[in-house]
């Protein structure tokens, strides 16, 4: 026989939400302080289908001073949040950056620079079609302090301890 | 059996709609989207394939492209005819230049196709490439409008990409290998003669590579074979500067140290007009792909090769 | 294995009444839907209703073909990759199957002609009077209960009476995906494969044996689907034990008795019912509801296959989240084998998926489940029924997991859909002038932050579903909880897990 499905009352509720939200708040604040911000000169290097770096790991406020290079055919570089698209040649030290959000602003430099002013996990895709696995073409770039993550964390626990103390409770037999 | 009229309607419906999605599709694109219904002229359609560097004029579809090896196109074209041009990506962007027919480089994307009319108004053979990166073959991605009456015939570099490195290779030898198997002469044209042109560059044409012995000042053939026996040896030549092997040696070490960076780390294309777009044909950092030797043999097959006469209208 | 995936014959003082029902099968929070909108009841009483919504996806899905043999063969200009993989692929598991249980079976193309040539008709129905044997003009073909069928109409063998092939066929299925997500060729030959086989499995097993024991999609459907807001169900069992008829189950002149031999008085589950809506057309005392209810109501596992499947889908959630949106290379080329020639790569991730899926998480699972059962002491309930009990959570959490997952392909690739919409084929059309827009993520950067609520809704549903289990399974609550334990610690780490792969 199935098993009863009650409704959880609204106490059981509560206690959840609020295990729920102290652990998020705990995550939140245990977050790693990142490094003091710094300037970092990267290459990236893309090749069917990846990117090397594959995770990238910076601290918010770095400047980063970016690279591209392409170990075969022509590849993109679409970077979440921060506006930002490259395409990258093989065998030429230039690339062509541009703003997704203004059509048609390409230009082609050696080098660009972009602030890292947003924290959490932005990945990276590929956005030039290189071939089949074109569509799965990505990295990672994680800006400390992720914030999302350790809350996150807390938040999962705070489910199960809040679940616990839920199965604790006495209750009258149904 | 219950309900036998709407059986039938239902066989009906299904057997019409069946038939309907099955020819709809090419109806439509004979009559309604393929060009050729509305112009009067000729339609050549070439597909760009990337794994073999090839434009082909067959038709590539999701169901053939992998079992099928096509066959590179050569269409035949008559002066003066026009001709409606669409091009196709069967996989990878590609670039369609055919600097001789006037056209510059024209983005072609997969599932998308570029329409233009071209009409050649003097007779040849007229070198057409794919200008941006597209796969390992990208360098010997050719292929040819041959406009009645031809006047050159057409070096499938097919053979040489699959050729083997050849065996106990001269430095000159291995480095006419690297020549033909990095497919230089796409740019370079055949035998490094030049001619190709390059829209929207200072120089016009991309520059020929037959005369680089005596732009090195290297006038006589024991001179030239002194520089290639060193290379050879693989004695850096910086070190003869004590006891040089040819006269004017500082033009040839300074000629010799220009070419080899050059092959290195690639140069930029200048444009013509500031204003107009990026030259197409650019000289790629070799470097990341050749070692030092390599480029070595490269510079002294260079010096072996003698300038000669090209005919206009031809890209050899 | 259960008895209402088996149709036993039907004798003729019909099958016995089943057992009464369970509270949460009948009454309970429940809205009948056909009650509640008559020109839904009308719609799904009609006899030419599944031809109506069947139909037209056959129609779409030959199109598909088509465009994968004589289109583009660039994955993401080809609407079969785009349609089947992003978009249908993303409604199924985030918004048919949560909310309307096996709501794709009900238009689903593959069993069209097969049940075509099974039933000779598309709309009809070919049944006997019971009083006189002469009803039809020919005798020929199969009868079972009312209802004539034609081909061979075979049982389906006892052995393979579970989701079992359907569990290797999933997972055989995913371990090609690189090539089937990409290439539009494979998707035909897969597909194709598909709706032929079950054409031929028509003309030999009753009912619809392809869709209950051998499509890989039914496999997966038929677990998430317990957790699904909609349900179809016996109205008033007691009506069905008076009644003579049993027009649901053996047919009669108003519809076919059920496709997949189940008998709809003792539906409690909805895993193996493809809401076809035959029953609600039979049964002559308009005693089938189609119910809204509470997310997560079916709550039993009833064998073994059902729960591996549940860790199979597990492994492949966790799978492609690490190969697919996952930033490491080697992954993809192990897993892009044909172009990548990594043989050794890919028959290592081969084993490590397989190993994954069917030994290593089971195995964790079982430790966990068998460390409860020692921490609570002597217990009444046997080792299967706690494993059963324990896996179920994976249910509602493993539907969670799927969304989330699925989430990023439709966002950052949505656009796609709009591209094919207008170049099916990817010929050069333009047919609503959306094929030249251009590839444009929406909001991926807001990706993990709709990630971490599905998921920490998932793991909430997860441990109150294992907590009911446990209570259910064990006396006394002290001894639920230790029981639990274990396994909510495991269910809580996969989420924390997945948090890291897709915040971390």
């Amino acid at each position: 026989m199935q098993a009863r499905t009650r409704f959880p009352q609204a106490i059981d509720l509560l206690i959840v939400s609020l295990s729920v939200v102290f652990g998020g708040i705990v995550g939140f604040m245990t977050t790693p302080l990142p490094a003091p911000p710094q300037e970092r000169e990267i290459t990236i290097r893309a090749r069917q289908y990846a990117y090397e770096p594959e995770v990238l790991r910076v601290n918010k406020g770095d400047t980063l001073r970016l690279k591209f290079i392409s170990e075969d055919v022509v590849h993109g570089f679409f970077l979440e949040g921060y506006d930002l698209n490259v395409k990258i040649f093989p065998l030429e030290p230039e690339f062509e950056v541009s703003r997704p959000s203004k059509p048609g602003s390409g230009e082609r430099v050696q080098e660009v620079a972009v602030t890292v002013d947003r924290e959490g996990k932005f990945r990276y895709r590929c956005s030039h079609t290189c071939g089949y696995m074109h569509p799965f073409m990505q990295g990672e770039m994680i800006v400390a302090p992720n914030r999302l993550f350790s809350t996150s964390i807390g938040m999962g626990l705070g489910v199960l301890f809040g679940g616990l103390i839920v199965a604790a409770r006495k209750r009258k037999p149904v | 059996m219950k309900a036998l009229g709407m059986e039938r309607a239902a066989v009906g419906i299904t057997i019409v709609g069946i038939l309907a999605v099955l020819i709809l599709p090419f109806l439509y694109e004979s009559w309604v989207s393929r060009p050729a219904a509305r112009a009067d002229m000729r339609v050549i359609t070439l597909t760009a394939i990337a794994e073999t560097g090839i434009w082909t004029t067959e038709e590539v579809r999701g169901g053939n492209y992998f079992a099928k090896t096509f066959a590179p196109a050569r269409p035949e074209l008559e002066v003066g005819e026009s001709v409606l041009l669409r091009l196709k990506s069967a996989d990878v962007i590609h670039d369609f230049y055919c600097p001789d027919l006037g056209i510059e480089p024209v983005e072609v994307y997969p599932g998308k196709v570029e329409e233009l009319v071209i009409t050649p108004d003097a007779p040849g053979a007229f070198d057409f490439y794919c200008t941006t990166v597209c796969g390992q073959a990208h360098f010997r991605m050719r292929g040819q409008f041959i406009v009645r009456p031809a006047t050159s015939t057409f070096e499938d570099p097919g053979e040489y990409w699959l050729a083997e490195p050849p065996e106990d290779p001269s430095l000159v030898e291995r480095g006419e290998w690297l020549f033909k198997r990095h497919a230089c002469f796409s740019c370079h044209g055949e035998g490094g003669h030049g001619g190709v042109r390059n829209a929207n560059y200072v120089k016009g044409t991309v520059p020929a590579l037959d005369s680089m012995a005596s732009e090195a000042s290297l006038y006589y053939p024991e001179d030239i074979e002194a520089i290639v026996s060193a290379l050879q040896k693989e004695i850096p030549l910086e070190d003869l500067w004590d006891d040089p092997p040819v006269p004017l040696f500082n033009v040839v070490l300074a000629k010799y140290q220009a070419v080899r960076e050059l092959i290195r780390s690639g140069v930029p294309a200048g444009k013509l007009d500031q204003e107009g777009p990026i030259p197409p044909l650019v000289m790629p950092a070799w470097g990341q792909v050749l070692s030092d030797s390599d480029i070595d043999a490269l510079i002294a097959y260079l010096l072996t090769l003698e300038p000669q006469e090209h005919v206009a209208g031809t890209s050899g | 294995m259960t008895t209402d995936r088996n149709l036993h014959g039907v004798s003729s003082s019909g099958p016995t009444a089943g057992p009464t029902p369970t509270e949460d099968s009948a009454g309970g929070r429940r809205v009948d839907l056909l009650r509640l909108f008559p020109p839904l009841k009308w719609f799904v009483s009609r006899r030419w209703f599944q031809f109506a919504v069947v139909f037209p996806t056959l129609l779409l899905f030959l199109l598909f073909l088509l465009a994968g043999v004589f289109g583009s063969p660039v994955g993401n200009r080809n609407i079969i990759v785009v349609f089947v993989w992003i978009l249908w692929w993303f409604l199924l598991i985030s918004v048919m199957v949560p909310f309307a249980s096996r709501v794709w079976c009900t238009v689903c193309p593959f069993p069209f002609f097969g049940e075509w040539l099974q039933r000779r008709s598309l709309v009809a129905v070919r049944a006997i009077d019971p009083k006189q044997r002469t009803g039809e003009e020919s005798e020929s073909g199969v009868l079972i209960g009312r209802n004539r069928y034609f081909g061979l109409n075979r049982r389906w063998p006892k052995a393979l009476s579970s989701i079992w092939l359907q569990n290797i066929g999933f997972l055989a299925l995913c371990t090609f995906s690189a090539l089937l997500l990409t290439r539009p060729i494979v998707s035909v030959m897969i597909l194709g494969f598909l709706i032929l086989l079950a054409t031929v499995l028509h003309l030999i097993y009753r009912h619809r044996a392809f869709c209950s024991y051998v499509c890989p999609v039914s496999g997966f459907l038929s677990l998430y689907a317990m957790t699904s807001m909609m349900e179809i169900r016996s109205a008033d069992t007691d009506v069905c034990a008076q009644c003579g008829d049993k027009g649901c189950l053996a047919g009669n002149d108003a519809g076919w008795g059920c496709a997949w031999g189940i008998y709809p008085s003792k539906l409690d589950r909805n895993n193996y019912c493809g809401l076809c809506m035959e029953c609600v057309k039979s049964c002559p005392h308009d005693n089938m509801a189609l119910n809204l209810r509470p997310f997560g109501s079916d709550t039993q596992l009833k064998g073994y296959d059902e729960a591996w499947k549940a860790f199979i889908m597990l492994a492949l959630a966790l799978a492609y989240s690490v190969i697919f949106l996952g930033p490491w290379g080697f992954l993809k080329d192990w897993a892009n084998v044909t172009e990548s020639k990594e043989v050794g790569g890919f028959l290592l991730y081969t084993v490590i998926l397989w190993a994954g899926a069917l030994v290593v998480i089971p195995g964790i699972f079982a430790l966990a489940v068998w460390i409860g059962r020692r921490l609570a002491g002597p217990h009444e309930a046997s080792a299967k029924q706690v494993f059963l009990g324990f896996a179920y959570p994976l249910v509602p959490l493993g539907l969670l997991v799927w969304v989330a997952f699925s989430l990023p392909l439709l966002l950052v690739n949505g656009s796609y859909i709009l591209m094919v919409l207008s170049d099916p084929f990817g010929w050069g059309w333009n047919l609503f002038g959306t094929a030249n827009v251009a590839w444009t993520p929406v909001v991926p950067q807001w990706v993990p932050y709709l990630q971490v609520p599905l998921l920490l809704v998932g793991l909430a549903y997860a441990l109150k579903a294992g907590w009911d289990q446990a209570t259910r399974l064990f006396g006394r609550q002290s001894q639920a909880l230790k029981a639990f334990a274990p396994v909510a610690v495991v269910l809580t780490v996969t989420v924390l897990y997945f948090f890291k792969l897709y915040t971390g």
